[in-house]
């Protein structure tokens, strides 16, 4: 078992029910795989650097977890099928997260003396990372994805 | 009359308590030019270490769109 964490994005237009319960159908994946949720950490919504599927904003979520290397694989391919899901990264820790780190919304910029040990990642330059680049997934509407993320909640059910 | 540099020091040398990580964007923003280029390190001054950890994590923050890839300079 290793320790990962993976931040995504889900569709701005997931409202906090709906939000909830796409966090939930992703820790059940997650479990489903062989993995152990750790922490979650919802930032809440924020601006995107740059459009993803038309969408200006999204919803950040940050899990910390463990899991087989393998299984990291499928967690992967499974979400890059989620059509209510923008983007995700999922990057190897080298160490036991040692607290959630919270993001606040504040956007404005901060000196130096902000730079505190915050995070608890350590970003070793050996850490292997797994990436997507999301550029040629369909572009599929709000009714899709709504059924797709009944159906998932159901399976974890 | 000799130009006189100068020393510069690498920042995260300087604070060693803090690590680099791509989802401090705020940070990572002070390494990037207004067009969203990474600033070489003859430039910022980071070490050589921590200019390979600042770039990294700089990669994952665009990929997760923390960051841009790049700004329209012109439409402004």
């Amino acid at each position: 078992m290793r320790y990962y964490e993976t931040l995504f994005i889900v569709h701005p237009n997931y409202e906090q029910e709906r939000l909830n319960s796409v966090i939930k159908m992703v820790e059940g994946h997650i479990a489903e795989i062989g993995g152990h949720v750790l922490a979650v950490d919802d930032w809440g919504k924020r601006r995107l650097a740059y459009p993803i599927e038309k969408q200006k904003s999204g919803n950040y979520v940050l899990i910390y977890f463990e899991a087989e290397p393998s299984a990291v694989v499928e967690l992967q391919t499974w979400f890059e099928l989620q059509a209510q899901i923008l983007a995700q990264l999922i990057v190897r820790l080298d160490e036991k997260p040692a607290g959630v780190p919270s993001h606040h919304e504040d956007d404005d910029d901060e000196d130096q003396a902000e730079m505190t040990d915050e995070s608890s990642a350590d970003d070793e330059s050996d850490e292997d990372y797994v990436e997507d680049e999301d550029e040629d997934e369909e572009e599929e509407k709000e009714d899709d994805s709504e059924e797709t993320s009944e159906e998932a909640v159901k399976e974890t059910v | 009359m000799a130009f006189i540099s100068r020393k510069k020091v690498c920042k995260f040398c300087e604070n060693k308590k803090y690590s680099i990580d791509y989802k401090d964007y705020k940070t990572l923003r002070r390494f990037i030019t207004e067009q969203g280029k990474i600033i070489p390190r003859r430039v910022t001054g980071t070490c050589a270490k921590h200019q390979r950890e600042l770039v990294t994590a700089i990669k994952r923050a665009r990929n997760i769109a923390l960051l841009p890839y790049s700004y329209d300079v012109t439409q402004n």
